[in-house]
């Protein structure tokens, strides 16, 4: 049986997981191509127009793999963590899909809802759901479920140790050892935090990750950062923030620059995305009382060009250039 | 004589400046760009190299704002900087205790926060334009005053007039308003201007710690009406340096100087380049689904630049076969 799972949203979170328990349980994934102009024009047209980006561009994905796929992986993640919520635009997610393109292949559209205990219980049950629609085969499921975690587990920890998703998925992956040095190689780093499906995303990012990269910086993300320092810093908070990705882009934030591990921080938000309008305003007043790296915000949409992200990246690498030519301290990052 | 060439091309705007190597001003030119930046460009090159002084020589040219890499390309640019970069160098040098930059472009804003000489922050305005200098040139029209007027009419209001600023569009059915409840053009007009520096200081300069001594440059400066506004709000002194208009080009001068004497020479292809036929050509490509639009500049026929092809792949083909004609003509 052919997978189809989308480039898109969770795959750059999730995607060692999701693979490893359809490969276990042999079926062959299809894996839409790496976002490209034609499927991000084709994911926004006719679809709700207030919907974010990423989720028309998911939908791009979708209509990629519509005649390349048996069944369509497009799970309802309501909640990965305790007390914690995913973007509502989540839990309407296989329908926003269902309603809005004719002739899909069956989709498998199981819930994950780990509101309650946040426990790896609730994780199995979601999983032998999902293997029902594959066998009927439970302990066949269970085997495949208990190498799936295994598999992101190894995942999590190479992001953890500095690399990032765009390094470990894909093509890249073997590149990545070899060359691609993960952020503990350069002397000197950039923050990059956003959603995962706006950074990692080389077209929405117009390759930002790379451009820093480029110009001799490591970069950090929220994803590189443990999940222990960022309930920390999330507790630091008078009230419990209840979104998961929100949480993780404003506690890793404050990591970053209250541990100086960073020279800057670059945030990349997608239009109309609701939690990053939050976000971004505590980023930056809490950030700025912390300590004073500079923290810049890019907005992307459909119509950005490159020029005004690349006039604002460069000038942005200028002022760190210049700001620690003038410190003339030893590197921070260690 | 060794001279440094600044331009700086913007969207409504192209400054020329010829720096000695002091940085003192020797010439300048402010252009309307008027959407063709290439001719925009030769004319302001024809009338640099008339101005110049016979035993003058450029020994680095700069370019810098939203056209930087076009003039890059067709002068032989020996740097291409951001504008946020070439406008702090430029103020640095011309006001050295300088702790905020406000700069009011054609299409765009910006504020640069500067500390003990050093830039430590900035902003540029979103894809909105209400706080810029063509929104002002589209009421001026409107309203049928010469835009050089405009900032002297705003000082002869007597009656304030709140014009909302959160939005051109807004902004324009507002005056629309106030102008049909019969205020005078005058007292419109400054609430205009009221109105884009409230909106600059909200959205561009929302959280920045707006320190004296503030410097207010670009396009915009020249209206008193503005730098009125920006006084009152900020409660403090706003200093328009002599050239605001061109600080952009200044800075580019100055960085390519910097440039030149790093590298020994100068990429400038001389003055003859204004007779050059420079043309801009673009194609599809169908590598892959991206299909991005590949833009081509042409000089003389030969192709000199290109971009727009996300992978490099065209770009990259380019400056593999200019080094190897470079390396040829070395050797």
């Amino acid at each position: 049986m052919k997978i189809g799972i989308a480039k898109g949203l969770l795959y750059y979170i999730y995607y060692p997981l999701w693979r490893t328990f359809f490969e276990k349980l042999g079926c062959e994934i299809i894996v839409s191509d790496d976002t490209n102009k034609n499927i991000l024009d084709r994911g926004i047209k006719d679809f709700a127009d207030d919907a974010c980006l990423p989720l028309k561009l998911f939908r791009g994905h979708i209509l990629e793999l519509a005649s390349k796929s048996d069944v369509i992986f497009v799970p309802r993640l309501v909640s990965v963590a305790k007390h914690e919520y995913i973007c509502p635009k989540f839990c309407g997610l296989p329908e926003m899909i269902k309603n809005s393109i004719a002739h899909l292949p069956p989709i498998i559209d199981e819930t994950l809802n780990m509101h309650k205990n946040g426990s790896m219980e609730e994780m199995r049950g979601f999983f032998m759901s999902v293997g029902r629609h594959i066998t009927n085969d439970k302990s066949a499921i269970s085997e495949a479920y208990s190498e799936a975690v295994k598999a992101q587990r190894g995942y999590d920890a190479l992001l953890r140790s500095g690399f990032l998703p765009i390094d470990l998925l894909g093509d890249r992956q073997d590149k990545a050892f070899r060359e691609i040095k993960s952020a503990r190689d350069y002397s000197q780093a950039i923050g990059i935090i956003g959603h995962p499906y706006v950074i990692y995303d080389n077209y929405l990012s117009m390759g930002l990750i790379d451009k820093v990269r480029q110009a001799g910086y490591g970069v950090i993300t929220p994803e590189n950062v443990a999940d222990d320092v960022i309930d920390e810093e999330a507790d630091k908070l008078p009230k419990h923030m209840f979104y998961t990705f929100g949480k993780n882009i404003y506690a890793s934030a404050m990591h970053m620059i209250r541990s100086k591990s960073v020279k800057g921080v670059i945030y990349m938000s997608a239009f109309g995305c609701g939690v990053d309008a939050f976000i971004t305003e505590l980023v930056q007043r809490r950030g700025r009382r912390l300590d004073n790296i500079p923290i810049m915000i890019l907005n992307i949409d459909e119509h950005t060009g490159q020029a005004g992200v690349d006039t604002r990246v460069e000038a942005f690498l200028d002022m760190i250039k210049w700001r620690d030519q003038h410190e003339g301290d030893v590197p921070a990052y260690r | 004589m060794d001279y440094y060439l600044g331009i700086d091309i913007g969207s409504v705007s192209s400054d020329f400046v010829l720096i000695d190597d002091e940085h003192n001003v020797i010439s300048k030119l402010y252009l309307k760009t008027q959407g063709q930046p290439i001719k925009a460009i030769k004319d302001g090159l024809r009338l640099l190299r008339d101005e110049m002084p016979e035993e003058a020589d450029i020994t680095g040219v700069g370019s810098t704002g939203s056209g930087r890499d076009l003039a890059g390309v067709m002068v032989g640019a020996d740097i291409v900087k951001n504008e946020i970069t070439a406008h702090a160098v430029a103020t640095l040098e011309k006001v050295s205790d300088v702790s905020t930059i406000l700069e009011i472009g054609g299409q765009d804003s910006k504020i640069i926060i500067i500390r003990d000489g050093i830039v430590t922050d900035f902003a540029m305005n979103t894809v909105c334009a209400a706080g810029t200098g063509s929104f002002l040139d589209r009421q001026a029209a409107r309203l049928d005053v010469p835009i050089e007027q405009f900032g002297e009419m705003a000082l002869r209001s007597t009656t304030k007039v709140r014009i909302a600023g959160r939005c051109a569009v807004f902004a324009e059915s507002d005056m629309i308003h106030k102008q049909q409840m019969g205020y005078e053009p005058e007292d419109i007009i400054n609430g205009l201007c009221e109105a884009l520096v409230r909106n600059y200081l909200n959205n561009v300069g929302k959280g920045k710690e707006i320190l004296p001594k503030v410097v207010f440059q670009g396009g915009v400066a020249a209206n008193v009406g503005i730098k009125h506004a920006f006084e009152e709000a900020l409660k403090c002194d706003v200093y328009v340096p002599e050239h605001h208009e061109v600080m952009g080009a200044i800075g580019a001068a100055i960085l390519a100087q910097e440039e030149a004497e790093r590298k020994g020479y100068t990429d400038f292809r001389g003055f003859d380049l204004v007779d050059m036929d420079f043309k801009t050509k673009s194609f599809d490509c169908d590598g892959c689904a991206n299909q991005c639009e590949v833009v081509q500049i042409m000089a003389d026929k030969q192709v000199v630049a290109r971009w727009g092809d996300r992978c490099g792949k065209w770009h990259n083909a380019l400056l593999k076969r200019q080094r190897r004609d470079k390396d040829k003509a070395m050797a």
